[in-house]
């Protein structure tokens, strides 16, 4: 029998959910539909900061269709993820427009909507405070008197209420260090607060079963912290609420924190029938948790000859409202130690703070809070490069850690390539090719870690010889059951189509931590070689078992095994994966738990990007050419959905650089659609170019890092560059809009 | 709230349906027909998810009253396929990578293929202009770019 041998890892497979997306069959949260379902629509606070001095709800409650109102008298608990300082609905203080205030359930979306107009609300203004330095001020109001009650997050400064929470270090003497310095640079950066823009509003639908069973659809991306969360939010039984998977349409970064779900659930078990709400856009842009904005200063003293002596940054991030949308128990975005850059620098200082104002309060999103700190970071390597007269690789070249240094807050760098790719995005890029003219290049570099997390795995074999996986991971559209797929038929030397993934609801599946972090395919593929191992193991035994030799004179041939030097005397995989199942009562099943949060692979993952970009020197109007983005994310198991990881960061990246801004009004949001909060669209593609770092050091046998997050760090800096290379003109703050080009080349005398 | 009772044939099928006259085309078709490959995204007809065509016209179902689509002929991505068979659309979709979480899929798909059907080797800018209104957030572009040039080759090639 022959058995043909062709390695699956490194194929660019169709995507194993495909038929159900294109077809219109995969299921959201939104498309659940259960029978005599209630709507659920939800009041927000038209004021930044109000005391809710009464909330009549009658004439909502007397409206035919109308089942119930609720308020927030019906919620003792607070939430959130680092601290539970997030009221589910507000009971006695609003402290953003947007804020939710009361909710309505009713027989139809439409009657949901009609009521909320009924709802009386009296509020008394309070003082309210939307610049985080103000915010800081003795005299601001405070936003949370009772912050020392809440649950997590750090200490609190009682001189400074409205810190939300502060992380920095320090590295030799930067003092010192300016003082040896040739030159100082001083620039303050500002970054916009963005939208994540996922289209899909967040949604989801809860039942309350006859049994208890709180069943939940939600298009949450962590179902076991969402399990977690309802059971400990309403002393429920971890075991009685189960979260059953559906496609999630799009995260990049929002979905983790618990939404609706608390709303729903009480809905559920006071009437006894399931409850639903679907978001609208309006509320996802008003009552979000976008991305933070940022100020941000940046000192930086270097030699005549270009050596780094000194760098520090101070940065501040308006966290609006509540900090409970972080997860980190500090409350921070530990990216933002990232500012710095990869650069060998003995005197190092990084200060960064959060803030409570009330605005809109803002969470998660790709590589959280890192697109800031290297719009500032790499905005300024490029004005020092300008101003020593350095080509801006060679200067950043001269400066780059390697394996041995140490990085700017004095941990040792270790499996860092942040050389050779950048190098790889010169080569790339074209980087010396002479361009026309209102055209310029510029660059940006960064890295990040590979995130790792629980990631349990249950594979079963099957007696006619299938097998069949299933994981509590969601769908978020990054692939990763593709590449399960992938890589169980390599280490279990199987066909791919004999391979089924599945994902598994709370109680049928293990663990997961759901997606986030860039993690999701080194995590399922720890857990696939842990599974694979043990599987292999038995697999190997039998196989010796039926051709009558020892496991040791077993070699593999193809799908299958043969006895050394005997090629007649084989078996198929699928054969022995059918007898060892029928042996084992028709199924065999194995499991692994997938690695742990403190399982994190010690390699980085660099990334550069070039820029080229035209200007309109009419408007100022910066129209992208070509991206160029040189990635160290390791071997692509699946070469299609990694660059479609790639291009899709790359586009947020032009986004952020270009377009996007959620700005606010006296803390109202006043981007209230997508054609204000514009994103890019198809017409705005440039020419993207991802390359790959070959043969980098990677963590898994198939040298596969982490992809998701870094297209979209480098590109708003790199953008910026190239700017200023195009028309001399720098612009400081982000999004580069043609306004402030055209304001710049004006003053310049360029326009 | 008035309501008022309409038919709709959707992909072929004949529905009567009473609805408030609030209700939006897109609500009707996922809530009170099942339909769901149709999705609401932005609400104000800028994302183009809940693109579907009404008498043959590409429209988007969230700013669009269902009271006003009485008695029309409506096509969803439910009805694209025939017979099991995927619209070479929706295929090119799965063989070039046009999707990642998929939101926005069934607009997208819709949208190329009313495209497709007007000019059948629509060029490069023509694609990007035609497909203006419909966003997604996760592929970049690139791969529904070259989704649908490779979908308009196939059927000129078929």
């Amino acid at each position: 029998m022959a058995i043909a041998s062709e390695s699956v890892i490194g194929a660019s497979l169709p995507r194993v959910e495909g038929h159900g997306k294109v077809t219109g069959r995969a299921r959201y949260a939104a498309d659940v539909q259960l029978p005599n379902a209630l709507w659920i629509r939800v009041l927000h606070s038209t004021r930044a900061h109000a005391r809710i001095a009464r909330l009549e709800t009658a004439e909502a409650m007397a409206l035919p269709g109308v089942v119930q109102v609720l308020t927030g008298a019906d919620f003792k608990m607070l939430t959130g993820a680092g601290i539970r300082d997030l009221p589910i609905l507000c009971r006695d203080r609003v402290r953003f427009v947007g804020d939710a205030v009361a909710a309505v359930a009713a027989e139809d979306p439409d009657v949901a909507e009609q009521a909320l107009a009924l709802l009386r609300v009296e509020y008394e203004d309070l003082p309210a405070v939307f610049d985080p330095e103000k915010a800081l001020d003795p005299q601001a109001p405070v936003l949370h008197p009772d912050r020392a009650s809440y649950q997590g997050g750090p200490e609190p400064n009682p001189r400074l209420p409205n810190l939300q929470s502060t992380v920095g270090f320090s590295k030799g003497d930067v003092e010192s260090g300016f003082a040896e310095a040739d030159q100082i640079f001083d620039h303050t950066f500002t970054v916009a607060r963005s939208h994540q823009a996922y289209i899909e509003p967040r949604a989801c639908a809860v039942n309350v079963e006859p049994d208890g069973t709180v069943r939940i659809w939600s298009s949450c991306k962590v179902p076991y912290k969402l399990r977690s969360m309802m059971a400990e939010l309403f002393e429920l039984e971890r075991d009685k609420v189960v979260v059953e998977p559906v496609s999630i349409g799009g995260d990049f970064g929002a979905k983790g924190p618990v939404g609706q779900e608390p709303l729903a659930y009480l809905v559920a078990r006071a009437t006894g029938r399931p409850a639903k709400v679907v978001r609208s856009y309006v509320e996802e842009l008003q009552a979000g948790q976008p991305r933070h904005g940022a100020s941000i200063r940046v000192r930086t003293g270097v030699k005549r000859d270009g050596t780094l002596v000194a760098r520090e940054m101070f940065l501040t991030m308006d966290g609006g409202a509540y900090a409970g949308l972080k997860y980190n128990g500090q409350l921070i975005l530990p990216s933002v130690t990232r500012g710095l850059g990869p650069y060998n620098v003995p005197n190092a200082r990084l200060e960064a703070r959060w803030v409570y104002t009330n605005n809109v309060p803002c969470g998660i999103a790709r590589a959280p809070g890192q697109p800031q700190v290297v719009f500032a970071g790499e905005s300024q390597m490029d004005l020092i490069a300008r101003a020593l007269g350095l080509d801006p690789i060679d200067f950043r070249l001269r400066n780059m850690v390697q394996d041995g240094d140490t990085w700017p807050n004095d941990a040792k760098v270790q499996g860092v390539s942040a050389r050779p790719t950048l190098q790889l995005a010169r080569r790339a890029s074209g980087w010396n090719e002479p361009l026309k003219p209102w055209r310029g290049r510029g660059v940006a570099t960064s890295e990040r870690g590979i995130g790792s997390g629980t990631s349990g795995l249950i594979v079963s074999l099957h007696s006619d010889g299938r097998v069949t996986a299933m994981s509590g991971v969601p769908d978020i559209g990054c692939g990763v059951f593709t590449i399960l797929g992938q890589i169980l038929s390599e280490r279990l030397n199987v066909p791919l189509e004999s391979v089924t993934v599945s994902s598994g609801n709370t109680a049928q599946a293990l663990p997961d931590a759901g997606t986030g972090g860039s993690k999701s395919t080194y995590s399922v593929t720890v857990a696939a070689q842990a599974v694979s191992s043990a599987i292999n193991r038995e697999l190997v035994a039998l196989a010796a078992q039926r051709l009558e030799c020892a496991p040791e004179d077993l070699e593999p041939a193809g799908q299958g095994y043969q006895v050394k030097g005997s090629p007649a005397s084989n078996v198929s995989t699928t054969d022995v994966i059918a007898e060892l199942a029928a042996r084992s009562g028709g199924v065999f099943e194995a499991q692994a738990p997938g690695p742990g949060r403190e399982d994190r692979a010690k390699q980085w993952c660099s990334v550069a990007c070039v820029a080229e970009v035209e200007v309109d020197p009419e408007t100022g109007k910066v129209t992208p050419i070509k991206i160029t983005m040189a990635v160290d994310a390791g071997q692509a198991i699946n070469p299609r959905l990694f660059q479609g990881q790639v291009e899709g960061g790359m586009m947020q990246g032009l986004g952020m650089a270009l377009m996007e801004a959620l700005p606010t009004e006296e803390g109202q949001v006043t981007a209230l659609h997508l054609g204000d909060y514009k994103i890019p669209a198809i017409a705005d593609l440039p020419e993207l170019v991802s390359v790959t770092l070959e043969d980098a050091p990677a963590p898994g046998p198939y040298g596969a890092k982490a992809v998701g997050e870094l297209g979209c760090i480098p590109v708003a800096a790199a953008v910026a560059n190239a700017v200023e290379h195009a028309t001399g003109v720098r612009i400081l703050s982000q999004p580069i809009t043609a306004e402030l080009v055209r304001a710049g080349m004006a003053a310049a005398g360029r326009a | 709230m008035i309501k008022k009772r309409i038919a709709l044939t959707v992909n072929g099928q004949r529905h009567e349906v009473e609805v408030p006259t609030t209700r939006t085309l897109i609500d009707c078709i996922r809530y009170d027909l099942g339909l769901t490959g149709s999705v609401e995204g932005c609400g104000v007809g800028v994302c183009g998810a809940c693109t579907m065509l009404l008498n043959g016209k590409m429209i988007s179902s969230c700013i669009y009253l269902a009271v006003m689509a009485d008695g029309a002929e409506i096509n969803t991505i439910e009805g694209l396929a025939k017979d099991g068979q995927l619209d070479p659309v929706q295929q090119a979709f799965i063989d070039y990578g046009g999707f990642q979480c998929g939101i926005c899929t069934s607009g997208q798909i819709m949208a190329a293929r009313a495209l497709i059907d007007e000019n059948p080797r629509p060029t490069v800018d023509q694609v990007k202009d035609w497909m203006m209104g419909n966003l997604c957030r996760c592929t970049g572009y690139y791969k529904i770019l070259e989704s649908i040039l490779k979908a308009a080759e196939a059927e000129a090639a078929a």
